[in-house]
């Protein structure tokens, strides 16, 4: 694929990524937070009626959505992925699942103090400047936000299935709606991270470079 | 501190624009399928109802987009330096789009009654602020590009 495709690739990625989060995070507040209010002057059938049409279209948000995310997401980590698994990692020996009766057994026996080395692999220490080590390495923070991403999807995408909403159904959307906070809080972190980790590369290639 | 300040920034930032974004997708097209059934005059009520207890979230969301919007420039104008025929024009057309639809915005929440034209007031919001979205990640991805591609001496040896 030529480098023009791939940089419209991972350009549109980022924008479907973004505005299909501007949806969910946006039409969940709204559905929880707004709606309930301006419908209070409304007989309770009504207010029923008006909620269970407006959740069969607001489902089909949620649906195109989550898919849009978790696609968009995986090719905006493809595209960042030599940073939040660096090269000096990918060498290291990784964990061999054949193996996992022999490490049960290992740990049954012996009782190791820590884990083995293979089983938990430790990058060459990098030297980063004091006001970036609070950041951390951004695999961490990508790892965080992936997960917690994840999560909030599947409880998006939980909260739409069946023909009527849950009883608890408004307690599980205020958790979903903090946890999809909490998820663009970690993206940011993450994109942080990682533009102070793409920072040293470049610092310590030009001292390289010059050494 | 400062890093803390710049993820905090930019994480209000995403979250205004999350809610001023979907926001207005919902008024516009999620809740009038909702109040489809309801009588003409209920149907207003509501929809009254409804603009008056999401006009503080839009405000405040403007108000946020602006204070961080203005950091986040802040913090950057070093990098839109380095390539100002590239990088200019998008950061222009990223702020003149979110200034037009925020006087977009004004407008359809301005009032004590419903504008006759509000659901086609609301679709052009919704356009002017995706279109801003869309400016704002290529704005984010020429940046990187261009700070990428400028190998400038950072540490200087002796």
């Amino acid at each position: 694929m030529s480098p023009f495709l791939i940089a419209l690739l991972y350009l549109t990625a980022r924008y479907v990524h973004v505005v299909a989060a501007t949806f969910l995070v946006g039409g969940t507040l709204f559905y929880e937070m707004v709606v309930p209010m301006a419908i209070d002057d409304l007989r309770p059938e009504q207010q029923l009626v008006v909620f269970a049409r407006a959740r069969l279209i607001f489902t089909w948000i949620v649906w195109i959505s989550c898919a849009m995310m978790l696609v968009s997401g995986v090719v905006a980590s493809q595209e960042h992925w030599d940073f939040y698994n660096p090269p000096e990692q990918q060498a290291q020996p990784r964990f061999n699942w054949g193996r996992l009766p022999g490490y049960w057994q290992e740990w049954g026996t012996s009782r190791p103090t820590s884990r083995p080395q293979h089983m938990h692999p430790q990058r060459p220490p990098r030297p980063l400047p004091p006001e970036e080590v609070f950041v951390g390495h951004s695999g961490l923070w990508w790892a965080a936000h992936a997960s917690s991403g994840l999560l909030s999807l599947i409880i998006a995408f939980g909260l739409t299935l069946g023909k009527a909403p849950h009883p608890s159904s408004v307690r599980w959307m205020r958790i979903n709606l903090a946890i999809l906070l909490l998820v663009m809080f970690l993206a940011s972190a993450t994109r942080q991270a990682r533009l102070a980790e793409e920072q040293h590369r470049m610092t310590m290639q030009q001292v390289e470079g010059r050494g | 501190m400062e890093i803390g300040l710049i993820i905090l920034s930019r994480w209000l930032h995403l979250l205004s624009a999350a809610v001023a974004v979907g926001g207005f997708f919902f008024a516009w097209l999620v809740l009038p399928a909702g109040l489809a059934i309801l009588q003409p005059a209920d149907r207003e009520a509501v929809l009254l109802q409804t603009r008056r207890r999401f006009k503080p979230f839009v405000h405040s969301a403007i108000l946020l987009l602006i204070i961080t919007g203005i950091y986040n420039t802040m913090l950057n104008w070093g990098k839109y330096k380095l390539n100002p025929p590239l990088l200019h024009p998008i950061w222009g057309t990223h702020v003149l789009l979110a200034v037009a639809a925020f006087c977009v915005a004004f407008y359809v929440l301005a009032g004590r009654s419903l504008r006759t034209n509000h659901r086609l007031l609301m679709a052009i919001n919704l356009t002017l602020l995706i279109a801003a979205i869309a400016a704002a990640s290529t704005l984010k991805w020429a940046r990187e590009k261009t700070v990428a591609e400028h190998s400038t001496p950072i540490v200087e040896m002796r």
